[in-house]
């Protein structure tokens, strides 16, 4: 009986070893490019090349960081980059609060159809409208500007703030609001005292995905803006120049795009797996 | 609740930080936007103090590049709009500008290819005007040749981005040879010996990816006496015995003798450059950057042993493959004047000197070239002159990149043991008559 027990036992630890064992492996192998590209970007760039390559620095140098933050420009497109994502992760926000709020509540005639329409958006690639667009903004005379930036970029986020907020809306009980009713709000009252603030986890996961988006964006940074609008993607982009890429300034400033979105990751964390569960069962 | 209290006051005072940087932040780029002067006047763009002004759309590694403009602008006054993107997305760049009829840039970076693109669809000024006989004397016809298209002149050349034979001094010194080889057959021959006293495991390394084995497979072709490309009949001519003889010399290195580093499939000239100034192959095929690059200690662990010499021949003593770096003005600039005293100063004898000594690349002014101190800083420049004597110019074409893509394919498939060397030039051959519709 004793030896039953204890091979049930033995057993038990067995799984739950082979079980973290994968984690681990798991693990390694999803942070194994990010702790790589932490790890060169305190190398020299010989050792950077060095064929077969090292995986820990045979010796450790800030130099390069230093580099990068007395680069001007590079601090230029950091806040850049920061203003671009920010105001468009704002201005998607509030348009799409409501435009979500309307397909998720309200029964109108081609309802669907303006729906498929919107999300329609976001099956053409980029590439595509790419030169239409900077036609549009050369003749609003938004180019190079960040208004310009933010405005493309909006059009791009807002389709899929609507999907992903409107996924939470539709998921909150409708009696609540029946009961607002009733009880003398408006819409707008509705909206904003009982929509909201029952899906703000929703509100958060949909601001991350958009900023983390429009963080990362290239395509239309690139040829919408120039010296003293351009944003960190592009600035990065720069160091893959004509005669060498220039891995030891490009990792560090790789570590350092990666920065301010882990931060607000991190702030963030529990909102957005709340609202990625919430949305997925709802 | 008084989580959610917290939180509610901690986004509502980063939504406030925000929005003040924003409106600061836009504020900014809306009173002053950072848009390239093009106020319409003929002479250039009038700026701020009065001058007159251009925009040059190129890159700023290294930063020669930008000083030059600045030095432009200290003697000139005209102030110069310097904007920089990343080189891949020069051509990009560029073409979305164009398309969507923009005139913000008056001086842009061109290439032989691009020059054939951008003229065809007629979005480069002509220069032939405004190039005068001492700029023409001083960089020679022939440099002038590839910036043309139609009979027209749309480029001013200042520098060519030619295909050198590297080689390490000291692996040569361990494994016996005395002197760079001549042929390909010594080149082989030394390549064999490098492996067999076991000095390095793979002497050489090329460039054979499925997007740029076009252009040393160019290299082989044309010193065994073949040509790429028909222009009289504007047809293919690589499907060729000379075609198929380097080909075959090419999957042979590799698969056959086992000389050819096998990563070269997938190896683009800075891969190959890594591999040489990291000592893992003797032997490369690569642009000027090369040898710099090769003594710079930050960068090489063979610091000293980098040595130049002719491209092996077979039926020519040598040939290689050049592009022409050079300065264009697009049709729609407004400011054409300043632009063209712009490319005039910068491809000027004494700012293509500076540019070659601080830059290492070649200056197509003959004596900017020749120039001692040059020539002492630049042990590399020395064998140039009787390269260039040979086959050197760029593909071009209309639908060069297409073309180069499809033929850079089946090479590569062929160097990788995919296909064999005839099969694969038979069919690049077909797949390219179908692009240009013949």
């Amino acid at each position: 009986m004793d030896e039953a027990l204890r091979f049930a036992r033995a057993m038990k630890w067995m799984k739950k070893g082979i079980v973290r064992l994968i984690s681990v492996c798991l693990m390694i192998f999803v942070m194994f490019p990010f702790i790589w590209l932490l790890l060169s970007s305190f190398k020299h760039p010989v050792e950077l090349l060095s064929v077969p390559p090292s995986v820990w620095p045979k010796e450790f140098t800030l130099e390069y960081y230093a580099d990068l933050l007395r680069n001007e420009k590079v601090v230029l497109a950091l806040r850049n980059s920061f203003i671009v994502s920010a105001a468009t992760t704002l201005i998607s926000l509030a348009i799409g609060i409501f435009a979500s709020y309307v397909f998720a509540r309200l029964q109108f005639r081609g309802r669907k159809s303006l729906y498929l329409l919107i999300m329609g958006t976001q099956m053409l690639p980029a590439m595509a409208i790419l030169i239409p667009m900077f036609m549009l903004m050369r003749v609003a005379g938004l180019l190079y500007t960040y208004q310009g930036l933010i405005v493309a970029n909006v059009a791009f986020s807002l389709p899929y703030v609507i999907w992903m907020y409107a996924a939470f809306v539709r998921g909150l009980p409708y009696e609540v609001e029946e009961a607002a009713r009733i009880d003398g709000c408006s819409r707008l009252q509705i909206l904003f005292r009982i929509v909201v603030p029952l899906s703000r986890s929703g509100l958060a996961a949909s601001a991350i995905f958009v900023f983390i988006g429009v963080w990362n964006e290239f395509l239309f940074a690139v040829v919408m803006t120039q010296s003293g609008t351009r944003t960190l993607p592009v600035q990065i982009a720069e160091f893959i120049g004509e005669d060498r890429i220039r891995y030891e300034m490009l990792f560090p400033a790789s570590i350092l795009s990666c920065l301010p979105v882990l931060i607000v990751v991190m702030i963030f964390q529990k909102y957005i797996i709340q609202g990625l569960t919430e949305g997925a069962v709802k | 609740m008084r989580e959610h209290l917290a939180l509610r006051k901690s986004l509502a005072a980063v939504i406030a930080l925000i929005l003040v940087l924003i409106m600061a932040a836009c504020g900014n780029g809306s009173s002053n936007p950072v848009e390239p002067g093009n106020s319409g006047t003929s002479g250039g763009s009038v700026s701020a103090g009065g001058g007159r002004s251009i925009s040059v759309l190129y890159i700023n590694d290294p930063q020669y590049w930008v000083d030059q403009a600045k030095e432009f602008e200290g003697q000139t006054g005209i102030k110069v709009n310097y904007v920089s993107v990343p080189f891949g997305q020069l051509h990009d760049t560029m073409v979305t500008a164009f398309t969507g009829g923009s005139s913000d840039y008056d001086v842009i970076h061109v290439k032989d290819d691009w020059v054939a693109e951008f003229a065809s669809k007629g979005f480069l000024a002509p220069l032939d005007g405004q190039i005068t006989d001492d700029m023409r004397a001083g960089i020679g016809a022939n440099a002038f040749k590839p910036l043309m298209y139609d009979g027209q002149t749309y480029g001013v050349p200042r520098y060519i981005w030619l295909t050198q034979f590297y080689y390490n001094k000291e692996m040569f010194d361990k494994a016996g040879i005395v002197a760079p080889p001549a042929t390909w057959d010594e080149f082989l021959q030394d390549a064999l010996l490098l492996k067999e006293k076991g000095v390095v495991t793979y002497p050489f390394a090329d460039v054979m990816t499925e997007k740029n084995a076009y252009a040393n497979f160019i290299v082989y072709l044309r010193s065994r006496g073949g040509e790429f490309w028909d222009y009289e009949k504007g047809v293919p001519s690589f499907n060729s015995p000379e075609g198929v003889k380097a080909l075959q010399f090419l999957a042979d290195l590799n698969l056959k003798y086992k000389v050819m580093n096998p990563q070269s499939v997938v190896y683009e000239q800075n891969d190959t450059l890594d591999n040489f100034t990291q000592g893992k192959a003797a032997m490369i095929i690569n642009a000027p950057h090369t040898f710099g690059q090769a003594n710079d200690p930050k960068l090489s662990k063979i610091v000293g042993q980098a040595a130049v010499a002719l491209i092996p021949g077979d039926k020519l003593k040598t040939a290689s493959y050049a592009e022409t770096g050079g300065l264009a003005i697009p049709a729609n600039s407004k400011n054409k004047e300043a632009a063209m005293e712009y490319i005039r100063f910068v491809t000027s004898k004494e700012q293509e000197k500076e540019m070659a000594l601080a830059t290492g690349r070649i200056p197509v002014n003959k004596d900017a070239l020749n120039d001692a101190e040059v020539q002492t800083q630049n042990p590399h420049f020395a064998p140039i002159a009787e390269q260039l004597q040979y086959p050197y110019g760029i593909f071009h074409h209309e639908k060069a990149t297409e073309i180069t893509d499809t033929v850079s394919k089946y090479v590569s498939a062929a160097v990788a043991g995919r296909e064999t060397p005839e099969n694969a030039l038979k069919d690049a051959e077909a797949e390219v008559l179908g692009i240009i519709g013949k």
